[in-house]
């Protein structure tokens, strides 16, 4: 015992070079990560294009989206094949496609961030929160998660829309008051976890308030997951945007969403298919890029899966 | 050794904490896991209580309980005069800054994405102690009371080594100048040649600010060394508690006894005539103790009435307190044959 004693009372020095080396940032094992990943760089370029289509859709487009044009139909009335005048043809009223292809992007990238976003935001509230407070909170909170997840999506929007009316800002918050309850599962799930860790128990020791505590300590741990989700959801929104343009409680015409040139093409899908086709590719091209770049995404922030530390 | 009559900076009365099982039931709930089963002690100023006990005895829960990490389900926590157990959560917030807790596994206790001059940092943030440059440098003052450089504040936890996250953990504890520090298990996950210097460093500490442990560890070797009195817990209740010498030099309890036994000693010679009392069998489950005593299906003197009767917690000797029917027989060592080492089961 004595010599134990006296071993501990021995004063040692504290091993201050024995730091481990600092590891590449976030963001230089995430650059390192998608240089490697071929896949990958397609997604983000896609989603590059896209976004920088529809910020200089006014420079890129060759003409007015909305002009019915004298010349933009044939003798007989109907819609102009893709040529030199109309690089993707025109559509059923003369106008430009390729021009309100451009412009369409526009307002799919709009739905798709805003409402996506927005949703985002909804969800992640709403999960934590039940998720850290507990009890008769949690329980009101997921029911009404529930509810909202047991609702057929489409019937529900359309009746929304119904009472109010199709306008852009409607249909971002429609699509966004629809689609955040998965958002709230899954982030409901991880905070139920997380609130056990240590860590958070370290905080409560200090005094930190709730809401101290998730946003601090909770949230931090959140934010790759947060990124995967709305870069997938993206994906979906713009999806969500076409099929209520298509039964026809879009954003109204005249303005061109990918969804309503869709919708305004299927009566002439057999005659003149180049109507229905270059939206179409559209909405695929933007779907697949936002998938593939979440689907990185996802892969490289889980800790689990490669060596970067989020 | 802290015998004088003083007012106890934590008095604990009679303390429960049961954590139940699912939801209850249409017929009742469904019982419950009694962790910590009606424990009573003091924690004197600027003492180090050691709490020691297997795995799963409740010693961890009982540290936790103090600090009101986890709820009481009844019993007094009286801190200062004030019951912890009743307080009502803004008040309990504000008696945070009194007391604080190092953990045993350093890295899980901070968050990955926070640097450490966060972490302590916001120690100082939550009880409105320092902003801006102060506490920038209260951090790096804090940073070289633990040993460590201050420009480790703009690093992240997983940069630093086990010794070094627990001296990170240390300083964020020392953070809000407490009076009082649960140390659960603070070196058991660390390398032995590491454990010397933490302990050190938390003796140097308790000297220069006057602190209050409670030092929960499963190494009796270590809470011999650091402990002024030491508390011995099984399946959530007391079993005996006494100054160190008194406890190791004349254990009362016939489970103290079996612990104490069970620590190898450096010397060889010594080591070879060392007398094992070897417990057989697992510990209950704590959701159905054992009657009587808890501990009595293990107990090599165990007699029939102990598996009825549930023995005081008393005052054997001044300042020397046990919970057995018999305990005065163990404390003479003789008394033990040596075919008690093989015995055990319920008589």
């Amino acid at each position: 015992m004595a010599d134990l004693a006296a071993g501990l009372a021995e004063r040692l020095v504290v091993p201050q070079a024995e730091v481990i080396e600092i590891e590449a940032g976030l963001w230089q094992g995430m650059w390192d990560s998608l240089r490697r990943d071929k896949v990958a760089i397609f997604g983000a370029l896609v989603v590059l294009a896209m976004v920088l289509i529809a910020i200089f859709a006014g420079v890129l487009a060759p003409h007015d989206p909305t002009i019915q044009f004298q010349d933009g139909l044939s003798d007989q009335g109907a819609p102009l094949p893709p040529g030199a005048a109309y690089h993707l043809g025109t559509d059923d009223l003369g106008r430009d496609l390729l021009s309100r292809l451009i412009y369409g992007a526009r307002i799919s990238l709009t739905i798709g961030v805003l409402a996506n976003g927005l949703a985002m935001v909804l969800g992640v509230t709403i999960g934590a929160v039940a998720a850290y407070a507990g009890g008769w909170v949690d329980t009101i909170l997921m029911r009404i998660t529930d509810i909202m997840m047991a609702f057929p999506v489409l019937l529900f929007a359309i009746a929304l829309i119904a009472i109010t009316s199709p306008s852009l800002t409607n249909i971002i918050l429609v699509i966004a008051i629809l689609y955040w309850t998965t958002t709230a599962r899954v982030i409901h799930s991880m905070v139920l976890s997380l609130k056990e860790r240590e860590f958070v128990e370290a905080a409560r020791a200090l005094g930190a308030t709730g809401p101290r505590i998730l946003f601090l300590y909770i949230l931090p741990h959140l934010v790759s997951v947060i990124i995967v989700y709305t870069t997938l959801g993206v994906a979906t929104t713009v999806l969500v945007e076409a099929s209520l343009s298509y039964v026809g409680i879009g954003v109204p015409v005249p303005t061109a969403t990918w969804g309503n040139m869709i919708n305004e093409a299927q009566n002439y899908y057999h005659a003149d298919p180049w109507m229905m086709l270059f939206p179409g590719v559209a909405i695929m091209i933007t779907v697949l890029g936002f998938n593939l770049l979440g689907d990185w995404l996802r892969d490289t922030l889980d800790p689990m899966q490669s060596g970067i530390r989020g | 050794m802290a015998e004088a009559p003083q007012e106890p900076l934590i008095r604990v009365r009679d303390l429960r904490t049961h954590f139940p099982l699912g939801r209850k039931t249409l017929f009742g709930p469904r019982g419950a896991v009694k962790a910590v089963d009606g424990v009573s002690f003091d924690i004197l100023r600027g003492e180090t209580l050691g709490l020691v006990g297997e795995s799963g005895c409740g010693k961890s829960t009982t540290g936790r309980t103090l600090l009101r990490l986890i709820e009481p389900t009844s019993g007094q926590i009286v801190y200062d005069g004030v019951d912890l157990a009743t307080l009502p959560a803004e008040g309990m917030r504000r008696m945070r800054q009194r007391m604080q807790i190092i953990f045993q596994d350093a890295y899980a206790s901070v968050s990955s994405r926070m640097r450490v001059g966060a972490i302590i940092g916001d120690a100082l943030a939550i009880h409105k102690l320092a902003s801006g440059t102060a506490r920038s440098a209260r951090v790096a003052e804090l940073l070289r009371i633990v040993g460590l450089e201050p420009s480790y504040a703009s690093r992240y936890p997983h940069e630093f080594s086990g010794g070094q996250r627990q001296r990170i953990g240390i300083a964020r504890a020392l953070a809000v100048r407490p009076e009082f520090i649960v140390c659960d298990e603070p070196i058991s996950a660390l390398d032995v040649s590491i454990r010397a210097q933490i302990i050190n460093l938390l003796e140097d500490l308790q000297a220069e600010f006057g602190l209050t442990y409670l030092f929960i560890a499963h190494d009796l070797a270590v809470v011999r060394h650091i402990c002024d009195r030491v508390a011995v817990m099984y399946l959530g209740k007391m079993m005996e508690l006494a100054g160190n010498l008194d406890l190791y030099r004349a254990p009362l309890h016939p489970y103290t006894r079996s612990l104490i036994s069970a620590v190898p000693v450096p010397d060889p010679d010594l080591e070879d005539t060392r007398q094992r009392v070897i417990l057989t069998g697992d510990v209950p489950s704590p959701v159905r103790p054992p009657p009587g005593c808890v501990f009595h299906t293990r107990c090599p003197i165990a007699r029939p009435n102990c598996a009825q009767e549930v023995p005081a917690w008393r005052e054997f000797r001044a300042g020397h307190w046990v919970a057995c029917h018999y305990a005065g027989e163990v404390a003479v060592g003789g008394e033990l044959a040596d075919g008690i080492s093989t015995a055990g089961g319920v008589l």
